[in-house]
């Protein structure tokens, strides 16, 4: 992935004094004293707040039995939680992520909270059963935060378990998930019938048919909004990152192009949070940047939308 | 889509390289004897040669796919079933039922047999290993899935009489498969695998039929 740090200008530098900036600059001590200022959205469901920038796990947590490329995994885990984050998504689909996940939650004296989300992903209701269970082993934990229903697959039968389990206090949430624009019909009928709290799907800067349909209809039944490939799976790095930032990314607390993609994200007001993947410290402390400081107004998600489409 | 970087598969090849060794020695080693044994065949030669065959398929399935690359792809395990299965055919059809003569003779076919032997032995490690993977990676027959296969396409244009396409079918698809990730992956050495198998299998059609032609004209 093509993600380069750029030269900003000094409106930008100014503007971007505040709580993002610093806290990708100046390391985790420092930042762990400014996690009171951490964007917070709620769940709709029970008014839970929720860091604005979670984490993904898709490729980049996959690596296996690798010991050095689990320690690495470690630190970029270290440095989300350092940065006030939360939300950790995977999936059975993943490889190895949700083992290293743990291997990692493991090894670190994390005293920040965890929403651990995961995925069921098997045609088999029964099978789905077992997957859970595996997955709370592999993970270290008793119950996860948000079992969600992996790319719509048998969700009929799945959704049957998710509630089951709900009920028994399980789980706290339940949820269905769809990526990079697929099946967005068949989501939107199980959003407006079934009894779930969260809905998951791919929106970005230049993917936005979700504001057509789906992310009204989610403020409209009280659904929390996890968003999937905020950065079009590096995509936008590679054909944005050499152009300059727009001269008033600043105004909104942005330092760079991967926190303007993110807030301009998690500024939808029917957006509870967003999961970018990485396997770098770095690009973790910028994606967390994004959780400090002002998000973008409408004006200026306008705006940001006329100037990439001039790029 | 591959659910993992470049990175991490070149670190799992060391690592699976490292985990093996010496295996390597006795891959390469038994290669030079199957290359031998075409050109001077002894008595049981042919079993012996479907027998290193169905071995290093069996090997691939078992050891790299199942044991080693299912830790970062869960699919690595329907792959490692094709792998042993096709071991399976070739001891089956090579090694009990001694139905393969494995010969070099002058004819087209036979040629480029030999061409994948030597690309497969000698030509892909090498390419692999200055390309993309280094030495420590180095992709070899009979323990890496793709020398592995073009060495079977190569050993099957050898056989004497009509090439068994049913032992095509695997390496083949699988091939192709392989051809899609070394894209993915931008793994030059692999773009030939494609190639080869489509090759490899048109070339044991049109000989086969020549065959049945040769044998309804001579009766």
């Amino acid at each position: 992935m093509k993600r380069n740090r750029r030269e900003m200008s000094r409106r930008a530098v100014l503007g971007s004094m505040g709580a993002a900036a610093a806290a990708s600059l100046i390391g985790p001590r420092l930042a762990s004293a400014a996690l009171e200022g951490v964007l917070k959205k709620a769940i709709p469901a029970t008014g839970e707040l929720l860091p604005a920038i979670g984490m993904g796990s898709w490729i980049t947590f996959n690596v296996g039995d690798d010991s050095d490329l689990r320690e690495a995994r470690v630190e970029v885990l270290r440095a989300f939680f350092d940065q006030g984050g939360a939300v950790i998504d995977s999936s059975p689909m993943y490889g190895s992520s949700e083992e290293v996940i743990g291997y990692c939650l493991a090894r670190l004296d994390n005293t920040q909270p965890l929403f651990s989300a995961t995925k069921v992903w098997t045609p088999l209701q029964w099978h789905g059963v077992r997957q859970i269970e595996t997955s709370q082993t592999l993970w270290g934990t008793a119950r996860f935060d948000l079992l969600q229903i992996h790319n719509l697959l048998n969700w009929e039968g799945h959704l049957e378990t998710l509630l089951d389990w709900k009920a028994q206090g399980r789980v706290r949430y339940i949820g269905v998930t769809t990526s990079h624009g697929r099946r967005h019909e068949d989501l939107e009928k199980i959003m407006a019938a079934q009894p779930i709290d969260f809905v998951q799907f791919t929106y970005n800067v230049l993917d936005r048919e979700a504001e057509q349909r789906l992310l009204p209809l989610a403020a409209e039944r009280g659904l929390a909004v996890i968003v999937n490939r905020p950065f079009r799976r590096g995509a936008l790095f590679d054909r944005f990152a050499d152009r300059p930032l727009p001269e008033w990314a600043g105004e909104c607390g942005c330092a760079n192009w991967a926190q303007l993609f993110l807030k301009f994200i998690v500024s939808h007001p029917a957006v509870t949070c967003a999961i970018p993947a990485t396997s770098r410290v770095d690009h973790m402390l910028e994606n967390m940047g994004a959780a400090y400081g002002r998000l973008p107004d409408p004006n200026m998600r306008a705006r940001l939308i006329r100037y990439i489409e001039t790029l | 889509m591959l659910p993992f970087t470049k990175d991490v598969f070149f670190r799992l090849l060391a690592h699976y390289n490292a985990a093996i060794w010496p295996a390597q020695i006795v891959a390469v080693a038994l290669g030079i004897v199957v290359v031998i044994l075409i050109f001077k065949p002894r008595r049981g030669s042919d079993r012996f040669i479907a027998a290193v065959l169905a071995s290093a398929w069996v090997w691939v399935g078992a050891v790299y796919y199942m044991t080693h690359l299912v830790t970062i792809n869960w699919a690595a395990w329907a792959s490692g079933v094709l792998f042993v299965g096709q071991g399976g055919l070739i001891a089956w059809t090579g090694t009990l039922r001694g139905r393969i003569a494995f010969r070099a003779g002058p004819d087209s076919t036979s040629r480029i047999g030999l061409s994948l032997v030597a690309f497969a032995l000698l030509a892909y490690p090498l390419a692999g290993s200055l390309t993309d993977l280094g030495w420590s990676r180095a992709p070899v027959a009979g323990i890496a899935s793709g020398p592995t296969t073009l060495l079977t396409l190569g050993l099957l244009l050898l056989a004497d009489g009509r090439v068994p396409i049913r032992l095509l079918l695997i390496p083949v698809l699988w091939s192709l498969v392989a051809g899609a990730a070394a894209w993915l992956l931008r793994l030059p050495h692999d773009l030939i695998l494609p190639v080869a198998a489509i090759a490899a299998f048109w070339l044991a059609l049109i000989g086969n039929r020549r065959l049945v032609l040769g044998a309804k004209k001579n009766a």
